[in-house]
C-alpha cells in the first residue's frame, strides 16, 4: 500500500503523555511520538512493558487512560481532533470508524451476556441471526450454537474470535489490536493470526496491532514500530526492520526471537544414574477427568528435560505431582530408583522435599511482597550471607539485591531470585514451569542464558516445562510432547527438531519455523 | 438443584440447632411464664401450682419435645402471662411490622439502586459528593436520632404525620397508615443509605472494567451499556446488602417502634423481655432466624439471575 499523505487516516504529532501529578523530570509514558497510518496499511508496534505501546494504542482510540495526561502533541484521526471529540461524536465512531479489541485475557466480554447479546448490544436489536452468524463465520466461528454461549463457556481463541467479529461486523476502516494472541496457546494463536489476516486482506481495513512478540506482528504487518521506553526508537517496511536493525534496541529484540535449534552439546553417555522415573503415571483433575494418562518417561542425573504442551494438556498437574502438590491416581513415580513420589508434601521427608526444587510461572505471585531478598532466600534454608551473595551471582545478580523489596525489582530480577532460592537448596531436580513466560522477549533470551549457565556448571537435572518449542529446543536433552494429559512424542532434541513424526509435533515445528524466519 | 436442595437442608439444620440453643438459653434466663404472671409477690406454693397446671415443672428436654411438637403442628404456645395464645399476640404484631417494612423497603430500594447507579457513574459531581456525604451521616447516626430528627420536621415543625402512634395493634390497615410514615421513613434513611452506597461501590468498580471500555470501544450506545453489561454486573453485592438490610426491616426495629410506639414485633419484643414473658420470646427469635436464612437463600438464587458462571456451577 502506497503511504500518500492525502490517505492518512491516523496522524499522531509530538505527542507527550504523563503520569498526572507526577513532578517534573520523571519519565514520560510517551515521548515526542510521531506516528501516520495509511488507509489500508498494517502496522505492528513492538515493544517490552512499559514502553508505551499500549498507551499508544488507546490514545489513538480517544482514550487516556486514568492517571494520565496527554502534555502536548496532537491526535487527529480521519481529520478529526478525536481526544476533544464528544462522547456522542466518540459513539457514532467507534465500531463504525474504528474499533479496539483489547488484550484477550477473558475480560474483554460481558461475563453475564451471551454472544447474540453482545452482537445485539453493539449492532442495535435488529440485528439479524444471518448478519451475525456471517460475521462469526468470517472470524473462524461455523455453527449457531456458538449465539447462546456464555463468555465463560468459550474457548481463550473463540472470545478472541467473537470480539473480532464484533468488532468488524459494522466495516470500520481502521481495526486496533492490543496484544491479540498473549493469551493464546502457541497453535491457537497461529491460527486467529491466520484470520485477521484473511480478513484484513478481504475488507481492506486499515490495522494497528501492539504486540511484545516480534514474531506475532512481523507476521501480519507491512510496517514495523519499535517502540522503547515510551519512544518510537525504530520505523520501517517489516522485513527491512527485521532485516537490517538499525537501532541497539531492535537489535536485541531480533535476536531475542527464539530460533529454532536443536541443541548443539553431545548427549553424554556416563549418564547412567536415574534420577526421576515414571511408569504409566495417571493424574486425576478432580473427580474423574484424567491430567495425565499413563505416562512414562526417565531423566537421569544432570539432564534437561523438555516438556512441552499447550493449555489442558497436563503439563502443570505433571510437576505439582513430583513436587507433591497433587496426589497420583495410578502408576509408578520413583525419585532416584528407591523413594517413592505417590506421596504428597506432608509425608515427605525434609531431604526428599529440598531434593525436589520448583519455579512458579509467575514471580510476582511465588516471591512474598513484603519479604525482602535476604528473607526471601534466608527463610527456610538457613543459608550464610556468604552462601545467598554466590547463588545470587550465580543466577547474575550481585549483592546489592539483598535488601531489595520484590516491588524495586523488575520481572526477570524476580524470577531470578526465585531461581536463586530453588538453587540454594541444591536440588537434584529442579522443575521449572513456563518460568519465562510471564517476561519480555529480550529479559526472556537472558534467563535462558542463565538457565544454560547454571545447568553446565551444576550438572542438576531439571524439567523445564513451555509451550513454545523454539524456546527450549536449543537448551534441552530431551523433548517430551504432550495434548490432552497423553505422550504425542518423545525423542532427542534434534529428532524433535529435525523430523518431527506426530502430525500435532510437526504443526508445532513449523509455527515455530515460521516465527523464528519471520 | 442438587446444590439449591443442599443449601436448604443446611439452613434446616442451622435453623434446628440455633432454636435448640435459643430454647436452652431463654429457658436458662431466670422466671418464667408463671413468675411473669404471679409477679415479685406470687408465693412459693402459687408459683409451684401454677408450674404444675402448666407443665412446666418438667425437666427442660421433655419441654424442648413438646414445643417443638407443638410447633411443627402450628400451635406457637400459650403466653400464661396475656393468658393469649402466643400466635393471637405475634401475628397482628407481625403483620404491623411487615407492613412498615414493605413501605420502608418500597421507598429506600428502588430509589438506593436508582441513585447509587447515578453516584456510581459521575461520583466527582458536586450532588454525587453532597448526597454520599448524607449517606454517611444517616448510616452512623443512632436510629432514635434519625427518628427523632424526623419527628421533629415533619410532625412538629410541618405537621404531616401524627407523631406518636396511637391506634391498637389490631387496628386495620387502612387506621394504620397514616402512623406508618415516620417510622417507615427512619428505616428508609438507614437502609437507603446502606444499599446506595454500595451499589454506588459496586458501580464505580464495575464501570473501570475491560468490558464495559470494550463494549463503549465496538460502539454500543451508553444507555445499552449501563442498562446491559453494567447495572447487572454490579448487582450482586447490592443483593446481598438488600438481602441482610430487608431482614433487619423484619427482626430489628425495635427502637424504631419504640420511639414512635408503633404497635409491631419489635415493641412486643421489648414489651415481652421486660415483663419475662417467655413464650412469647422464643418464637419471635425463631422468626429472625427464619427471615435471615430465608433472606441469604433468596439472595444467593438472585445472584444466580444476574451471574451465568454461578448458574451453571449447579
Amino acid at each position: 500500500m502506497g503511504v500518500d499523505a492525502t490517505s492518512e487516516i491516523v496522524e499522531l504529532r509530538g505527542v507527550e503523555v504523563v503520569v498526572r501529578g507526577v513532578r517534573e523530570g520523571a519519565r514520560p509514558i510517551l515521548q515526542s511520538v510521531d506516528f501516520r497510518v495509511a488507509q489500508g496499511e498494517s502496522v505492528g508496534v513492538v515493544g517490552g512493558s512499559g514502553s508505551g505501546k499500549s498507551t499508544l494504542l488507546r490514545l489513538i482510540a480517544g482514550v487516556v487512560s486514568q492517571g494520565l495526561h496527554l502534555q502536548g502533541g496532537s491526535v487527529s484521526v480521519f481529520g478529526k481532533s478525536i481526544l476533544e471529540s464528544s462522547a456522542q461524536e466518540r459513539e457514532e465512531m467507534y465500531g463504525k470508524s474504528l474499533a479496539l479489541v483489547a488484550q484477550s485475557l477473558g475480560e474483554s466480554m460481558t461475563p453475564h451476556l451471551t454472544v447474540l447479546s453482545h452482537f445485539r448490544d453493539t449492532v442495535g436489536s435488529g440485528v439479524a441471526n444471518e448478519e451475525v452468524l456471517r460475521s462469526l463465520a468470517e472470524a473462524g466461528l461455523a455453527g449457531e450454537k456458538y449465539l447462546q454461549r456464555y463468555p465463560h463457556q468459550l474457548s481463550g481463541g473463540e472470545r478472541q474470535r467473537v470480539l473480532l467479529a464484533l468488532a468488524l461486523i459494522r466495516s470500520p476502516r481502521l481495526l486496533l489490536l492490543d496484544e491479540p494472541t498473549s493469551a493464546l496457546d502457541v497453535s491457537i494463536a497461529d491460527e486467529v493470526l491466520k484470520t485477521i489476516k484473511d480478513l484484513q486482506t478481504r475488507h481492506r481495513f486499515a490495522l494497528v496491532c501492539v504486540s511484545h512478540d516480534l514474531g506475532v506482528v512481523s507476521q501480519i504487518a507491512d510496517r514495523l514500530v519499535v517502540m522503547a521506553h515510551g519512544q518510537i526508537v525504530e520505523s520501517g517496511k517489516t522485513a527491512q526492520v527485521l532485516q537490517r536493525p538499525g537501532n541497539g534496541y531492535t537489535q536485541r529484540l531480533v535476536e531475542s526471537i527464539p530460533k529454532l535449534d536443536r541443541r548443539v552439546r553431545q548427549a553424554q553417555n556416563n549418564r547412567v544414574e536415574t534420577v526421576l522415573e515414571s511408569r504409566e503415571l495417571t493424574i486425576f483433575r478432580g473427580e474423574s477427568t484424567r491430567a495425565i494418562d499413563s505416562l512414562s518417561f526417565e531423566i537421569r542425573k544432570g539432564e534437561v528435560v523438555g516438556i512441552i504442551g499447550e493449555s489442558g494438556s497436563g503439563k502443570s498437574s505433571l510437576l505439582s505431582a513430583i513436587c507433591g502438590l497433587v496426589p497420583i491416581e495410578s502408576g509408578d513415580l520413583r525419585f532416584r530408583r528407591d523413594q517413592d513420589l505417590a506421596t504428597t508434601l506432608k509425608r515427605r521427608s525434609p531431604d526428599l522435599l529440598s531434593s525436589i526444587q520448583m519455579v512458579f510461572q509467575n514471580p510476582d505471585d511465588s516471591l512474598n511482597p513484603k519479604c525482602s531478598v535476604a528473607r526471601s532466600l534466608g527463610r527456610y534454608t538457613n543459608a550464610s550471607r556468604e552462601e545467598m551473595v554466590s547463588v545470587l551471582s550465580s543466577v547474575g545478580l550481585d549483592e546489592r539485591f539483598l535488601s531489595r523489596q520484590p516491588s524495586q525489582m523488575s520481572g526477570g530480577e524476580k524470577q531470578r531470585v526465585a531461581l536463586a532460592r530453588a538453587l540454594l537448596a541444591s536440588p537434584d531436580l529442579l522443575l521449572l514451569d513456563e518460568i519465562t513466560s510471564a517476561l519480555d522477549v529480550t529479559v526472556q533470551a537472558a534467563v535462558m542464558k542463565t538457565l544454560s549457565n547454571l545447568q553446565r556448571d551444576l550438572g542438576v537435572a531439571m524439567i523445564l516445562v513451555s509451550h513454545d518449542i523454539a524456546l527450549i529446543a536449543s537448551f534441552v536433552d530431551k523433548i517430551l510432547v504432550l495434548r490432552n494429559g497423553q505422550l504425542v512424542e518423545q525423542g532427542t532434541s534434534a529428532e524433535i527438531v529435525e523430523s518431527p513424526r506426530h502430525e500435532y509435533t510437526r504443526k508445532l515445528v513449523s509455527i515455530a519455523r515460521q516465527k523464528s524466519v519471520a | 438443584m442438587k446444590n439449591l436442595a443442599r443449601r436448604i437442608f443446611f439452613a434446616l439444620v442451622t435453623f434446628v440447632a440455633l432454636a435448640v440453643v435459643s430454647f436452652i438459653g431463654v429457658d436458662a434466663l431466670p422466671g418464667d411464664g408463671c413468675t411473669a404472671l404471679l409477679g415479685r409477690f406470687g408465693s412459693a406454693e402459687k408459683v409451684a401450682e401454677c408450674r404444675r397446671a402448666n407443665e412446666l415443672d418438667k425437666p427442660v428436654l421433655a419441654r424442648m419435645g413438646d414445643w417443638s411438637l407443638a410447633l411443627i403442628k402450628g400451635d406457637l404456645g400459650y403466653s400464661i402471662k396475656r393468658d393469649l395464645p402466643v400466635a393471637d399476640v405475634i401475628v397482628p404484631r407481625l403483620r404491623n411490622t411487615a407492613v412498615m417494612a414493605v413501605v420502608a423497603a418500597l421507598i429506600a430500594f428502588p430509589a438506593s439502586i436508582l441513585v447509587g447507579l447515578r453516584l456510581g457513574r459521575f461520583p466527582q459531581s458536586r450532588l454525587g459528593r453532597v448526597t454520599n456525604q448524607f449517606s454517611v451521616i444517616a448510616m452512623t447516626l443512632p436510629e432514635f436520632v434519625i427518628a427523632t430528627v424526623l419527628w421533629l420536621v415533619l410532625s412538629i415543625w410541618i405537621p404531616i404525620f401524627p407523631g406518636v402512634n396511637v391506634v391498637p395493634s389490631n387496628a386495620t390497615i387502612l387506621e394504620l397508615l397514616p402512623n406508618v410514615w415516620l417510622p417507615a421513613l427512619t428505616l428508609a434513611a438507614v437502609i437507603f443509605a446502606h444499599s446506595m452506597r454500595t451499589m454506588r461501590a459496586s458501580v464505580m468498580n464495575v464501570k473501570g472494567m475491560p468490558f464495559v471500555e470494550s463494549a463503549r470501544l465496538r460502539g454500543t450506545k451508553e444507555k445499552i451499556t449501563v442498562r446491559r453489561h453494567i447495572v447487572p454486573a454490579a448487582m450482586p453485592p447490592v443483593l446481598n446488602v438488600i438481602a441482610i438490610d430487608g431482614s433487619w426491616l423484619l427482626t430489628g426495629t425495635f427502637v424504631t417502634e419504640a420511639v414512635f410506639n408503633y404497635q409491631g414485633l419489635g415493641r412486643l419484643a421489648i414489651d415481652a423481655i421486660s415483663d419475662r414473658d417467655t413464650a412469647l420470646i422464643l418464637p419471635i427469635i425463631l422468626f429472625g432466624l427464619a427471615v435471615y436464612l430465608i433472606a441469604s437463600l433468596l439472595a444467593d438464587a438472585l445472584v444466580k439471575i444476574f451471574d451465568p458462571r454461578q448458574r451453571n456451577a449447579e
